[in-house]
């Protein structure tokens, strides 16, 4: 008889246990969407951004790959053909009139060519590509830095940001209306050792590196998954292969300063500065949490 | 929960230092049509796929709708897709759990805690013991007297996986995922044989730690919850067969 008491007890604790759980959800839910509550998760990104840069003070180098490594099919990131018409009219002329404008906080306005591009020192590395929604492909770069096309330019000492204007629309609601686009501080944007583009004895890249390049192509053979919007923080323009090529588009580089950048403003990016300069391929806002902290502690 | 909201956003796991969609996976969700139109969840394990409509690969939106996702709204943090507001979820929840368990890994090893509690005796090594543990387990056969006040075996080997085992690999495997963290440590990636291998790695580890809370509160409950959770709080702990 007492078994059975204490049995029915247990049910009746068992069944409030799910039904806490089956109500703390939504709860999360709620607590997801108040705004000092996200501040608070937010926070998290202080620890994480210090830690990192704490860690990575001295510019350690990503894992370069052997040929044999690579992804037998690379998994494209965002678009390879925007539907963007005056993408698709450069497209058709094999980008012979497209230019790569970099302006903002710069001394010398640029306006490349691929043939510039193509000039600047350059070149290759086999690396991974990581995706903020967890899938991972290696592949071949190839390309100048952007710290080439960066110093070339000059930057003004209020630059803090580079921004990147994408030929990818924003997401398919958006369609030819608010284009992609992507940030970084200038940690990212610039390796410390001036003689960097020539370090190629060790074996290892800066972890980064993928993301400085302004021209690189993917030398295996692309697959194209249009549909998808992964994230990457690897502002990279391609040449070489037909569809990488595709990426490129009248994409522009943009030097901010704080407050040009967070990445979740609804601002289309022309609105937030009169320069850009412009690298290809897509990236999700989702990744560039950590370059909000930036804006907002250049707002401190 | 967060985890599972940041999995839903690419529901396959791999092994080696890629993955992607060309790539074979060793588990995947999914979701297809059957003849009638009719959303049908899937879920393959190695070579094996599994019927796992309404939880995992297809389940219903909060309209009622079924939409293809890997875990259902009701298991993912937040309900609806939105990876942005996992990982803040998930990195902030990260920080506190490893400052928690840095704390009690220095509290452990210098109260004594782990040698004294956690440790298994002699006797206790001893497979015979263990044996007789692991049945009297299955018989909810709880201990009385003394022995009551101490962790058993089985609740200490338990502990031991968990503190020393997957919870070192929780945290070393989600490190290996950031590409920051495998340029500032590369024996990361050589440790588990590459990024995705990690990942796979800590969506186990996830899921043996999730297994471990289940069994955990089943013992708790079945070993008398109140004064099992009065003795965490208060240290006040009235042992089976001595109450009035």
């Amino acid at each position: 008889m007492r078994r059975v008491l204490s049995l029915s007890r247990r049910r009746l604790i068992l069944t409030g246990a799910a039904g806490a759980g089956g109500l703390l959800l939504p709860g999360c839910d709620r607590l997801s969407e108040a705004p000092d509550f996200r501040r608070f998760l937010q926070s998290g990104e202080i620890l994480s951004f210090g830690a990192q840069r704490l860690l990575l003070a001295g510019q350690p180098l990503a894992r370069e790959f052997a040929p044999r490594d690579r992804s037998p099919t690379f998994r494209t990131n965002g678009s390879t053909l925007p539907v963007d018409s005056t993408y698709q009219a450069l497209a058709a002329s094999g980008f012979a009139d497209w230019r790569l404008a970099v302006d903002g906080f710069v001394q010398r306005p640029l306006r490349l060519t691929l043939a510039d591009l193509r000039a600047l020192p350059g070149r290759s590395q086999i690396t991974r590509h990581d995706c903020v929604e967890g899938w991972s492909a290696i592949g071949k770069w190839t390309g100048a830095p952007l710290a080439q096309v960066l110093m070339t330019a000059g930057l003004q000492p209020s630059a803090r940001y580079i921004v990147f204007h994408c030929a990818d629309d924003m997401d398919s609601s958006t369609a030819g209306q608010a284009l992609y686009y992507e940030s970084i501080d200038l940690f990212d944007a610039f390796h410390p050792r001036p003689s960097w583009p020539t370090r190629s004895t060790t074996n290892r890249w800066k972890s980064a590196m993928a993301r400085r390049f302004v021209c690189a192509s993917n030398g295996n053979s692309a697959t194209s998954t249009p549909s998808s919007s992964c994230a990457s923080r690897r502002s990279t323009a391609f040449r070489g292969s037909a569809r990488a090529r595709a990426a490129i588009g009248k994409t522009r580089v943009t030097l901010g300063t704080r407050g040009d950048l967070s990445p979740g403003s609804s601002r289309p990016p022309s609105a937030r500065s009169n320069s850009r300069v412009n690298l290809g391929r897509k990236s999700e806002t989702n990744s560039t949490s950590i370059y909000t902290f930036s804006a907002r502690r250049g707002t401190a | 929960m967060s985890g599972l909201q940041i999995f839903n956003a690419h529901p396959r796991l791999y092994w080696g230092q890629y993955g992607a969609n060309a790539d074979p996976a060793l588990l995947e969700m999914g979701a297809v049509q059957d003849s009638q139109g009719r959303a049908l969840g899937l879920t393959r394990v190695g070579p094996w796929t599994f019927h796992t409509t309404g939880v995992l690969g297809a389940s219903k939106d909060a309209q009622g709708n079924w939409t293809e996702r890997g875990f259902p709204r009701w298991a993912t943090l937040p309900s609806e897709q939105d990876l942005a507001t996992g990982r803040h979820w998930h990195f902030m929840f990260a920080w506190l759990i490893v400052t928690n368990s840095a704390l009690y890994w220095l509290y452990g090893a210098l109260s004594g805690h782990f040698r004294k509690d956690l440790w298994l005796d002699r006797r206790e090594r001893h497979p015979r013991h263990i044996l007789r543990d692991i049945w009297d387990h299955i018989r909810l056969r709880r201990p009385v007297g003394a022995a009551a006040s101490r962790y058993n075996t089985l609740q200490k080997m338990a502990y031991l996986v968990v503190v020393f085992g997957l919870a070192p690999l929780m945290l070393l495997t989600g490190l290996t995922m950031s590409p920051g963290m495998d340029a500032a440590c590369p024996f990361l990636l050589d440790l588990f044989g590459g990024r995705q291998s990690a990942r796979t790695l800590h969506f186990v580890t996830a899921n043996l730690i999730v297994l471990f809370v289940a069994v955990h509160l089943f013992e708790v409950l079945v070993s008398g919850p109140w004064n099992e959770v009065r003795s965490m709080i208060t240290g006040w702990f009235v042992i089976p067969g001595d109450e009035p």
